[in-house]
């Protein structure tokens, strides 16, 4: 590690939490407040003829649905979600590669998630297994139902990394692998937010490019601020609004794994 | 409407399940605290909620490293907007990483 400058570490209220009770909890929550939740597909959306605000949606089945408002929650497919209303989002999906392992001496104590310069990343987990992130060099879109496995980057990438920031994790064995997305913003890594200019009923919440679930309480509560009250009451997002991209304004954020 | 309930292909499916206060923009700051207040605060967040469990975060920290000065002048200049913004973000020398009682090995 003779390598490393500097480290940034903060210990209050950073680190791992519960995200599938509260994902959970949200969602029972909201059916017990009326929401309906549809398992469907929109496939067309349908403006009035000035185009200023959407009218209906089509679903797959071939039900048509009136909107008063629609909001395009759709991750890593948010691009092709708004094309069907006619708008462009830089939002592509991108893959991201995790294994959870064991290992034969477990660390002593918690270890942080510690960021290696590369990108890989690896933290606590409990019980003597240890979560692991990366990306590799180059990671274009990919195809929004590709969550195949790249089997060769543990054995020549991860793993020997792993083991030379810390010797302990020579002798450690992976329990299980996943590839997942990224729905990442190509134009400035940050969230894309608020109304549409013209299709004033149309309202944005992607592009959180790996910080979703992190940002998902402050996220859902503005847009509900913006889509009930046309204000926001507590955070201001209004940088992060949609107007941005058009209008060239980058938002600079340096923290993106 | 979601395509698939079981959300078995979504990026929440994936999470690494993690929260952090090292941003180096103060908005970004302040959506994760707030995140760390919600999460705290499950029950009451869920309208006083008594079935909502109470939650807690497990506060190992992210560690960034830094390779170059370059990217050491960024940890610097995030760790004041973090700082500014009631973050405890703390800068290691690889000496201090050393010393500490850490897993890393800087010699």
């Amino acid at each position: 590690m003779d390598d490393i400058v500097l480290g940034s570490i903060n210990l209050v209220d950073e680190g791992l939490w519960d995200a599938t009770a509260v994902f959970n909890w949200w969602r029972k929550s909201a059916r017990e407040r009326g929401v309906e939740y549809i398992e469907n597909e929109v496939v067309a959306i349908t403006k009035n003829a000035a185009g200023t605000r959407v009218e209906s949606v089509t679903l797959k089945s071939g039900e048509v649905i009136a909107c008063g408002q629609v909001l395009n929650a759709s991750g890593p497919r948010a691009a092709r979600t708004v094309q069907m209303a006619g708008i462009e989002v830089p939002v592509e999906p991108r893959k991201r590669f995790s294994w959870i392992f064991s290992a034969e001496t477990p660390l002593d104590r918690d270890l942080p998630l510690t960021i290696d310069p590369s990108g890989v990343h690896v933290r606590e987990n409990g019980g003597g297994t240890y979560q692991c992130g990366g990306h590799s060099d180059i990671h274009p879109a990919v195809e929004y139902d590709d969550f195949a496995m790249d089997h060769s980057m543990w054995e020549n990438h991860v793993w020997p990394l792993l083991a030379t920031r810390i010797p302990q994790f020579e002798a450690i064995k992976v329990q299980s692998e996943w590839g997942g997305h990224y729905a990442m913003n190509t134009f400035d890594h940050n969230a894309i937010l608020g109304p549409h200019m013209e299709v004033e009923n149309f309202f944005f919440l992607n592009g959180f490019s790996g910080h979703g679930l992190q940002q998902s309480p402050a996220m859902g509560r503005g847009t509900a601020e913006i889509m009930v009250h046309g204000a926001y009451k507590t955070l201001d997002m209004t940088q992060f609004h949609f107007d941005r991209i058009p209008a060239g304004r980058k938002i600079i954020e340096k923290a993106i794994i | 409407m979601d395509r698939d309930l079981s959300y078995e292909n979504t990026s929440t499916m994936h999470t690494n399940s993690c929260m952090q206060q090292q941003f180096s923009g103060e908005l970004n700051v302040r959506i994760s605290q707030f995140a760390a207040d919600f999460v705290k605060n499950l029950p009451r967040y869920m309208g006083n909620d008594d079935r909502v469990p109470e939650l807690t975060i497990r506060s190992f920290g992210y560690m960034y490293l830094a390779d170059n000065e370059g990217f050491a002048d960024v940890l610097r200049e995030s760790r004041e907007v973090q700082v500014a913004a009631g973050a405890a973000t703390q800068l290691m020398t690889p000496d201090q990483i050393k010393a500490a009682p850490s897993v890393l090995q800087c010699g």
